[in-house]
């Protein structure tokens, strides 16, 4: 029989409702891009597993996804309100907090860099009312960043799905044409991020925690950065960076050690702390941050933390001040709940900012972005129109600007590098 | 140098301020003030010789910073990433980056010896060169105006180990004094270099209100510490505005905690106080584009505006008034009537401190007419 829904495996899971006992309800995943059935629980699904097989529809149980899947627990992509003046009338409002699964995606797949990762949050509560835009931003979320979103419904859209009532049926036709938009790109996941610095760790044993947590502040800063693996880390990597911070509170082997020296005297940035030992250099006579003595070595520079850094929120702060916003390579206006994720094509003719609204709906001025480096044109990708919309530039020193429409939940920004850019 | 006061000197400020209140009206002696006004289309080559021709008809820059450290104390309020539309902060709400340039230069050339550019940057510690490149600022355009200028982010110890306590002469408004980063008190000159705009809050945002941010949120935000200031600062002056609690206790709590909690009474005051307490020497309100409706685009309707125009003084309360009158309100006028329909007005509570008046009449003006200057404000939202 050939596959029902006609797409190739793996492809993007669907966590079964609960609310869904009947296998007609396998009629809804008709067509659908959804290409594998999660089960958190078999019992009483056996009808359903026993439809979806014949009709070749895989199927798998949480936690044991299929071959060259890694199935990573991530939650809900969204914004929280930080403290802060909330009142509009009473000043700026307080800064959201965005919480977002695409470091983790990153991580996974910079830990197994064949495998596919999906992400699964946790169902929603029988009583949580969940808009349409939370999923299709969970889905933007974890595509943007090269994965995919265990697609889990609310009880609502399940049980209205389950009814076939017309506004759940064209939600969920919304859903599916989010997931058709970044299947139709599958090319753009496997752009790397264009980073500015990288983060060198082992990501594992002691410094899981630790190195993971920075990446995932990292990502709400401007810092655009990439992710090393220390054990296989090549001189290569290193060649793009300006800066690299190395968070683990083991040393590093002599050979690591010796390659970010060289990056740093070669006019990169190492930012460490005191357990990689003692650092080479003179120190420089402005400190612009007061956690680091910042030490001139070769052409570049090496930052130490005065203390082994205990805090992943302030690494992350600090790296962002001592890198300076000079080199960021995006800037978001009117984007306090918006997220942006840079990466460039393998040839470096393209970039592309994934541009995600978290908070899933448009605020009252429209977004702007001022994108560093030199293009001669953009367009903007969206779900809402088939073809991109072309942007009109405003040129800056080493920038361009580019004007967007309001985005209720994502766009993304491509850019055709300049000649001799 | 504007100095801290000693101990003795404190507790004699204290119990003056518990005598003083309610306030007469302290009357502004000596000769009219002076502010110039002056028209400038753009902020291109016409903007140097248009600040210029204003600190001229001051009297000079010179006989005013010729040897001295000058502190800037420039509006860049709220976050880098708001914009009324797609505009620039600058075009908007922000003191335009040249004007700031254009100003250290001429304080430069006139002699100033140091010129310190200062602001509390939103919610953060982040050096202030920082907070402009956020804003798609090039501070070395700033840097390299006059021979010395540095950056401090004023909103919590900065480069200094303590804050520096200033007092409020006649036990001001609200506080009686301000623990503020250390800035404020050493220099020799402080300028404020605000942009012309309607607030929310206070009616007017202007060089006066631009002081209500030297206040570090370390002490008068929302995240001060409740004995002592905090560490880094984090969110806005909530509690300034609100007085839902006192400032970290190590500074000068409220003259009555139980005055009343309503923004517009407690913010006029705690501005008329502030500048009281840290006079300002030469009060700059740009507008040569601004916007109407508000201090920031997070107030709405809120619009972009182009007055053309440049106010500068060494009185304040003067400056302000004249920049009222530009806007097309009446300097004098006071709560429940235009722009202070929910405020009581910054202008008379300075006024009543001694700092400056606000009558048009006691006020010598020079440079452009008011009448060629004027740019009402109010029928633009309406």
């Amino acid at each position: 029989m050939p596959n029902y829904n006609g797409c190739v495996y793996p492809n993007w899971p669907l966590r079964w409702p609960a609310e869904w006992r009947d296998p007609g309800a396998l009629d809804l995943v008709k067509g659908t891009p959804l290409g594998c059935l999660v089960f958190p629980s078999t019992e009483g699904r056996g009808s359903v597993i026993e439809r979806a097989g014949q009709l070749g529809l895989p199927t798998c149980a949480t936690g044991h996804p299929p071959p060259g899947v890694e199935m990573v627990k991530g939650e809900w992509p969204g914004v929280r309100m930080a403290h802060g003046e909330g009142d509009a009338s009473s000043g700026p409002t307080g800064a959201p907090w965005i919480d977002s699964n695409g470091w983790l995606v990153r991580l996974t797949h910079a830990k197994s860099p064949d495998s596919t990762v999906w992400v699964a949050g946790d169902p929603p509560k029988s009583n949580e009312i969940v808009p349409l835009s939370s999923h299709l931003v969970a889905v933007a979320d974890s595509a943007a960043h090269g994965g995919r979103w265990v697609v889990t419904l609310d009880k609502a859209l399940a049980e209205g799905l389950a009814a076939r009532q017309a506004r759940f049926v064209e939600g969920w036709k919304r859903l599916m044409n989010a997931i058709r938009f970044f299947e139709s790109r599958e090319e753009w996941s496997t752009w790397p991020a264009d980073a500015v610095l990288g983060v060198v760790s082992s990501f594992a044993g002691d410094n899981e925690f630790f190195s993971g947590e920075v990446l995932n502040l990292m990502a709400r800063t401007n810092v655009s950065y990439g992710i090393l693996m220390k054990s296989r880390l090549q001189p290569d990597a290193l060649r793009r960076l300006r800066a690299v911070l190395y968070p683990d509170a083991d040393p590093p082997a002599p050979q690591l050690r010796q390659a970010l020296l060289e990056f740093a005297e070669r006019g990169g940035l190492l930012i460490t702390g005191p357990k990689w030992g003692a650092a080479p250099g003179t120190a420089l006579p402005d400190q612009p941050c007061v956690r680091y003595e910042i030490r001139r070595f070769g052409r570049g520079r090496i930052a130490m933390a005065y203390k082994q850094p205990d805090d992943p929120y302030e690494v992350a702060q600090d790296a962002q001040i001592i890198v300076s916003h000079r080199y960021d390579l995006v800037h978001l206006f009117n984007s306090f709940l918006l997220g942006a994720y840079s990466t460039v094509s393998p040839d470096r003719r393209r970039r592309l900012t994934h541009v995600i609204n978290y908070g899933g709906f448009v605020g009252a001025d429209p977004p702007t972005a001022r994108i560093a480096g030199r293009f001669r044109s953009a367009k903007l990708w969206s779900f809402e129109r088939p073809q991109p919309e072309p942007l009109k530039l405003a040129v800056q020193k080493d920038a361009v600007e580019v004007h967007l429409p309001p985005l209720a939940v994502y766009g993304a920004i491509e850019l055709e590098a300049a000649e001799h850019a | 140098m504007h100095r801290s006061c000693t101990r003795r000197e404190w507790l004699a400020a204290a119990a003056g301020a518990a005598l003083s209140r309610p306030f007469a009206a302290r009357a502004t002696t000596g000769p009219a003030p002076r502010v110039a006004i002056g028209k400038c289309a753009s902020y291109g080559p016409e903007l140097l010789p248009a600040l210029d021709r204003l600190f001229d008809q001051l009297g000079g820059l010179g006989r005013l910073v010729k040897g001295k450290t000058v502190a800037i104390k420039i509006n860049m309020t709220g976050d880098t990433r708001y914009r009324l539309g797609h505009l620039p902060a600058e075009d908007t709400h922000y003191t335009h980056p040249r004007v700031i340039a254009a100003t250290a230069h001429l304080l430069g050339r006139a002699g100033a010896r140091r010129v310190r550019v200062l602001e509390c940057c939103w919610s953060t510690a982040e050096p202030l060169e920082e907070f402009m490149l956020e804003a798609d600022w090039e501070p070395r355009d700033i840097l390299g105006a006059a021979p010395h200028v540095e950056f401090e982010n004023t909103n919590g110890l900065g480069r200094a180990k303590e804050y520096a306590r200033l007092v409020t002469p006649h036990g001001g408004h609200i506080f009686r004094g301000f623990e503020l980063n250390h800035s404020y008190r050493d220099c020799d000159v402080f300028v404020s270099l605000a942009k012309m705009k309607d607030h929310a809050e206070a009616g007017v945002t202007l060089s006066m209100k631009n002081c209500f941010g030297i206040t570090p949120v370390t002490i008068y935000g929302d995240g001060a510490g409740l004995d002592e200031p905090s560490s880094e600062p984090h969110g806005g002056r909530g509690i300034l505005h609100d007085g839902s609690r006192q400032p970290s206790k190590s500074a000068p709590s409220e003259n009555n905690p139980r005055s009343p909690r309503q923004e517009g009474y407690r913010v006029p005051r705690i501005v008329a106080d502030l500048v009281a307490a840290r006079p300002i020497d030469l009060a700059i309100v740009e507008a040569v584009r601004s916007m109407a409706g508000g201090e920031g685009p997070w107030i709405k309707p809120s619009r972009a505006i182009s007055p053309g125009v440049i106010v500068a003084g060494t009185n304040c309360v003067a400056t302000d008034a004249v920049s009222m009158a530009v806007m097309g309100y009446d300097p004098m006028a006071t709560r429940g009537t235009e722009p202070f329909e929910k405020c009581d007005s910054t202008l008379e509570l300075a006024e009543q401190l001694g700092v400056g008046p606000r009558d048009l009449g006691r006020i010598e003006m020079a440079g452009t007419p008011l009448r060629e200057a004027r740019f009402p404000f109010r029928p633009l939202i309406k």
